[in-house]
C-alpha cells in the first residue's frame, strides 16, 4: 500500500474537523469539578487509610504464660551446679555442727554457724544464676512475650527456693542428730526461724534493689543487711534477749523478707526492660 | 511494617542517627562496613536497646507501650551466641519455646525436621559442630513463627550447603513476613534480598530495592585476566575481587574505563555495588 501524501492527509483532516468537533465535550466547569471531588472524597479517605498496615496483634502461637509456667521453664535450665555447691556446703555444715551444742559454734554467736552461712550462700547463688554470662543467650532470653524482668525474678525465686529447701532438710537432720544425743540446747523452731528470717530478708533486699537500682546496688545492699544482722545479733546477746522475743524478731524479719520478695514480683511485672538490671 | 523516626542512639564511639526509615515485608538486607551501626540498628529493632531519642513503630504500635505484644512477634539470632552447651538440643528448644510462651511441641518437631536436626535431638550442644549450633540458634528464633525475624550474620560458621538451605528458607519465610538480615557476605544474598538498607557511619545512606541501589552507582565493574607482574601494578583501591589461576590472575575492578585491554564490563553484584558506593563516598571525602 502506498503511503498517504501530505495533500491527502490535509484533506482528511479538513473532512474530519466537523465530526470531531461535535464529538468533543466542553471542559468541565469549576462547579462540576468540585462536585466530582466531593463525590470521590470517600474513596480518597480510603486511599489514605489503606497504605497503613493493620495494627499488630499478639502472636496467636503464643500463650501469655503464668508465673508457674515461667518457673517451670527456668527449672529446665541446668541448676546442677547450684545444687551440687549448695549440697556440699550444707553437708559440711551438718557434719561440722556439734549436735550436743549446736548453737555454740563460731565464737558464741547466737544461732551458730548455720544462719551465718545460709545468707551468704544465697547471695552467691543469686549472683551466679541471675544472669546468663553469654551476651547472645542473654539477648534471646530477654525477648519474651511478658515483662522480661520476670525471667530474672523467677530465676532468683528458684535459687531462693533451692537454698531454703536445702537449709530446711539440713535443719531436720540436725534436729534428728540433736534428738539422738538428747541435746537440750537445740530447738528446731527458733533455729529454723533464725536462719530463715535472715535468709529471706537478705534475699528480699537483693531482689528489691535489683529491680530498682540494678545488680551492683543489689549486691551491696544485701551484704549491708547481712552485716547489720550480725551486728544486731551480737548486740541482742549483750542485752540478754529472751528466746521468745528473739523468735518474734526473727519472724518479723521473715515477714519483711517475704514482703520484699512479693513486692519485687510486682516490680518485675512492671519493668519494661531488664537491660539496665542485667548490664550494670 | 516498622517505622523509625528521629532515632538517635549513642553506641560506643559513634552515634546512630536515623531521621526516617521504613522497613516492610520481605527480606531486608542491612549492609555496611564494620562498625557502621548494623548490630546497633538490629538491637534497636529487636527492642534489646532503647533509642536515646525517637520512636520505633511496629505496625503502628510503639515498643515502650506494647513490649510483650511486640516481643511475641520477634525472633532474633545474634551474631555471636554460645548456647547452653550442657543442654541437649531438644531440651534447649523446649526451654526456649516455653520462654516464648509456645507450649505445644509441634513447632519444635516441625522445625527440627526442616532444619535436619533430628539426628542431634539427644546430643549435648557442646558436642555439636558450629554449623549445627548455628542452625539451632535459627530454629529457636522461629519457634513462635514471628512476624519480625532479625538475624545478625546468620551464615557465620555454616558450610556451603547450610548457607544455601538457610537463604532459601528465609526467602520463603519472607514472603509473608519481615526478615531483617545484617550481613557482610553480600553476594550470597544476591537473589534473596528484596530491600537493601545501607548504613554508613551510623546513618542510613540507602533504603530501597537492590535494583535501584545498583542503578545509583557512578562507576562501572570490569573483569579480566592479568599476568602476575601486571597484578602488582593494579591500584588496590580499585580492586573488588581477585582469583589466582595458574599463570594469571582473574580480577574484578571498578572504574569508568576498562583498566586494561581485554577487560569486559560486568553487571554489578550487590558486593560490587557496595564497593562502588563506598569508593564514591571516599572520593567525595
Amino acid at each position: 500500500m502506498d503511503r498517504p501524501t501530505d495533500n491527502e492527509l490535509r484533506s482528511l483532516e479538513a473532512e474530519m474537523r466537523g465530526p470531531l468537533r461535535r464529538a468533543l465535550l466542553p471542559p468541565p466547569s469549576e462547579g462540576e469539578t468540585q462536585q466530582l471531588i466531593a463525590a470521590l472524597q470517600g474513596e480518597f479517605d480510603l486511599l489514605k487509610i489503606e497504605p497503613q498496615s493493620p495494627k499488630l496483634d499478639f502472636n496467636p502461637q503464643v500463650e501469655p504464660p503464668s508465673l508457674k509456667q515461667i518457673l517451670r521453664s527456668q527449672l529446665r535450665l541446668n541448676q546442677r551446679s547450684i545444687l551440687l555447691a549448695g549440697g556440699a556446703v550444707f553437708f559440711m555444715l551438718v557434719l561440722l555442727i556439734n549436735p550436743e551444742y549446736p548453737l555454740d559454734d563460731l565464737g558464741g554467736l547466737p544461732g551458730g554457724i548455720f544462719p551465718l552461712i545460709t545468707p551468704l550462700l544465697l547471695i552467691v547463688s543469686m549472683l551466679f544464676s541471675s544472669r546468663t554470662w553469654d551476651k547472645g543467650m542473654r539477648a534471646i532470653e530477654t525477648i519474651t512475650p511478658y515483662p522480661p524482668a520476670l525471667v530474672l525474678y523467677t530465676r532468683l525465686l528458684l535459687v531462693t527456693g533451692i537454698v531454703v529447701g536445702m537449709a530446711f532438710v539440713s535443719s531436720l537432720i540436725l534436729e534428728i542428730r540433736a534428738l539422738r544425743v538428747e541435746s537440750s540446747y537445740f530447738n528446731f523452731g527458733p533455729f529454723t526461724m533464725e536462719w530463715m528470717g535472715v535468709l529471706l530478708v537478705t534475699g528480699g533486699v537483693a531482689m528489691y534493689m535489683l529491680f530498682r537500682k540494678g545488680m551492683i546496688a543489689s549486691l551491696i545492699s544485701a551484704l549491708l543487711v547481712y552485716a547489720l544482722w550480725i551486728v544486731l545479733q551480737t548486740s541482742l546477746l549483750d542485752y540478754g534477749i529472751t528466746t521468745n522475743k528473739k523468735m518474734a524478731a526473727d519472724f518479723s524479719m521473715l515477714l519483711i523478707g517475704l514482703g520484699l520478695v512479693i513486692s519485687s514480683y510486682g516490680r518485675s511485672r512492671k519493668l519494661k526492660s531488664t537491660w539496665r538490671a542485667q548490664h550494670d | 511494617m516498622i517505622e523509625l523516626s528521629g532515632i538517635e542512639r549513642q553506641a560506643g564511639t559513634y552515634r546512630l542517627e536515623i531521621e526516617q526509615a521504613r522497613l516492610t515485608r520481605g527480606l531486608n538486607l542491612i549492609v555496611g562496613a564494620n562498625g557502621a551501626g548494623k548490630t546497633t540498628l538490629i538491637e534497636l529493632l529487636t527492642t534489646l536497646q532503647a533509642p536515646d531519642r525517637g520512636q520505633i513503630l511496629y505496625s503502628g504500635r510503639e515498643a515502650s507501650d506494647h513490649l510483650p505484644l511486640i516481643c511475641s512477634q520477634i525472633g532474633y539470632v545474634p551474631a555471636e551466641i554460645e548456647l547452653y552447651g550442657e543442654m541437649k538440643v531438644v531440651r534447649l528448644l523446649k526451654y526456649m519455646a516455653e520462654l516464648k510462651g509456645v507450649y505445644h511441641s509441634d513447632a519444635i518437631d516441625r522445625l527440627m525436621h526442616e532444619f535436619r536436626l533430628e539426628p542431634f535431638k539427644r546430643s549435648k550442644i557442646k558436642h555439636l559442630s558450629q554449623g549445627v549450633q548455628r542452625r539451632i540458634a535459627v530454629v529457636q528464633a522461629l519457634l513462635a513463627s514471628p512476624l519480625f525475624l532479625f538475624l545478625d550474620e546468620p551464615l557465620n560458621g555454616m558450610d556451603a550447603e547450610e548457607r544455601k538451605f538457610l537463604i532459601t528458607y528465609l526467602t520463603q519465610y519472607a514472603r509473608t513476613r519481615m526478615v531483617v538480615v545484617a550481613a557482610h557476605e553480600l553476594n550470597e544474598w544476591e537473589d534473596a534480598a528484596d530491600h537493601i538498607i545501607w548504613i554508613h557511619r551510623g546513618r542510613i545512606r540507602y533504603n530501597g530495592s537492590p535494583e535501584n541501589w545498583k542503578l545509583g552507582v557512578s562507576s562501572r565493574v570490569w573483569e579480566g585476566e592479568v599476568l602476575l607482574d601486571q597484578f602488582e601494578n593494579i591500584p588496590q583501591e580499585k580492586l573488588i575481587h581477585f582469583r589466582m589461576k595458574e599463570h594469571t590472575m582473574r580480577v574484578r575492578m571498578m572504574g569508568m574505563q576498562p583498566p586494561l585491554p581485554g577487560f569486559k564490563e560486568m553487571e554489578p553484584t550487590l558486593e560490587d555495588t557496595f564497593f562502588l558506593h563506598m569508593d564514591a563516598l571516599a572520593r567525595r571525602g
